[in-house]
């Protein structure tokens, strides 16, 4: 009875629940790819233009300039930055935090030292908002208050400017520029975090992650959760590295679009309008 | 029998789904044109920052363009203000030209100290 119950079992038709090959195998080489043009091969030094990507002006070879940075720079001006505002929005509604998985060095720089083998804890996912904590406070309250010299001004405390800007200015004129010592403790945090953890940053500290996540529920780009082909296997929820529940909220603030969740055939990378209609 | 062997397979068709906020998560034709209004709109404030100017307070920067302005603050800010120069023109401003004038290099010489010699006219009083 049971077997005959089973093989009626017909609608909906099942999908066998893997990918053989997904998009997530090229990203290293779209993050070397884009590191390679955030690091300026031409030295045009684009500082006018504000960037995407957590990538510090003070560094010899960036190509444009931090958006983080320049947020925290108008705001101790008193001066609205339309222009990085714009580059934000635009970007964040086109392909949500894709930038933070495939594009941005710093996150690289994460999983590159996420590949080394120690055991990975996980964090909750409340922690998050301290990505919006550190956007209000030292990025935009800080900065119009007390303007660019508190020593809780974003770029003060920055690990990309303390990897990018004192390390690199170091390298470039053969001297020695060591960040403070706030900065420097805030570094070693970090690296010595993303041994244990994947991306601590971007899913704890970073605001420009956090203005990305607030697109990725709108964004052009998006991943799209099949209900009708999911066999309840769980390797979309194993597969994530970023403790986001795919199969019940695949679009939320955690995500950072490494596409790891798309081995399973019940979760598709879409444009938004150019897909077939959901079930 | 025939009603129990429905009950059972309807049961077994049936699968719990995950619930779907379609105001939170748009999806299709709707998320697509929202998607592409923000983008025009983050597009259209870049055109905008192309044209506008800006006066810094307290630095005497004054209709600077926002992109020269964007590049000024990675290099360490906008022209640094000189307390001495801002404070002679704030002073002259208030005073007015005269003022100004006498506070420049321009101020008339002092009147040598009396040396205490006495004149023809200081003995001959008329």
């Amino acid at each position: 009875m049971r077997a005959m119950a089973t093989s009626m079992k017909t609608t909906p038709r099942l999908r066998p629940p893997v990918r053989r090959w997904n998009l997530a195998r090229l990203r290293p080489w779209v993050q070397t790819g884009f590191l390679a043009l955030w690091l300026d091969p031409l030295l045009l030094r684009w500082h006018s233009m504000p960037g995407c990507v957590f990538h510090c002006y003070a560094c010899p070879l960036a190509a444009v300039a931090c958006p983080i940075g320049l947020l925290a720079q108008f705001s101790a001006l008193h001066i609205v930055p339309l222009a990085t505002l714009g580059v934000l929005v635009a970007v964040g509604a086109l392909v949500g935090t894709a930038v933070c998985g495939w594009a941005c060095p710093f996150g690289f720089m994460q999983d590159l030292l996420a590949r080394l083998p120690t055991r990975k804890l996980e964090l909750p996912a409340w922690m998050g908002v301290g990505r919006y904590v550190t956007l209000l406070a030292l990025v935009l309250t800080v900065p119009f208050l007390f303007g660019a010299e508190h020593w809780l001004f974003f770029c003060n405390v920055c690990p990309a400017g303390a990897l990018e800007g004192a390390l690199g200015q170091s390298i470039y004129r053969g001297q020695l520029f060591l960040p403070n010592a706030i900065k420097l403790s805030v570094t070693a945090l970090v690296l010595g975090l993303a041994l244990f953890a994947r991306r601590p940053w971007c899913r704890v500290l970073c605001p420009l992650g956090g203005i990305f996540a607030l697109f990725n529920r709108v964004s052009l780009l998006y991943l799209r959760f099949n209900a009708p082909h999911c066999t309840e296997c769980n390797l979309c929820r194993s597969r994530c590295n970023y403790g986001v529940k795919v199969d019940q909220s695949i679009n939320n603030t955690s995500c950072v679009r490494c596409l790891e969740c798309t081995s399973c055939a019940a979760i598709t990378l879409t444009i938004a309008g150019a897909g077939p209609k959901q079930q | 029998m025939r009603l129990r062997f429905m009950k059972q397979r309807k049961r077994l068709v049936r699968r719990p789904q995950p619930p779907i906020d379609r105001w939170v998560h748009p999806t299709g034709v709707r998320r697509m044109w929202l998607a592409l209004l923000l983008t025009c709109a983050g597009v259209a404030a870049v055109v905008w920052a192309g044209g506008r100017v800006h006066d810094v307070f307290g630095d005497g920067t004054v209709g600077m363009p926002e992109w020269q302005l964007t590049k000024a603050v990675t290099v360490g800010g906008p022209r640094r203000p000189d307390p001495q120069s801002e404070l002679d023109l704030a002073i002259a401003q208030f005073l007015g030209d005269d003022a100004a004038r006498l506070m420049s290099d321009e101020s008339p010489a002092t009147p040598e100290p009396d040396s205490g010699a006495k004149t023809q006219d200081d003995f001959c009083p008329t």
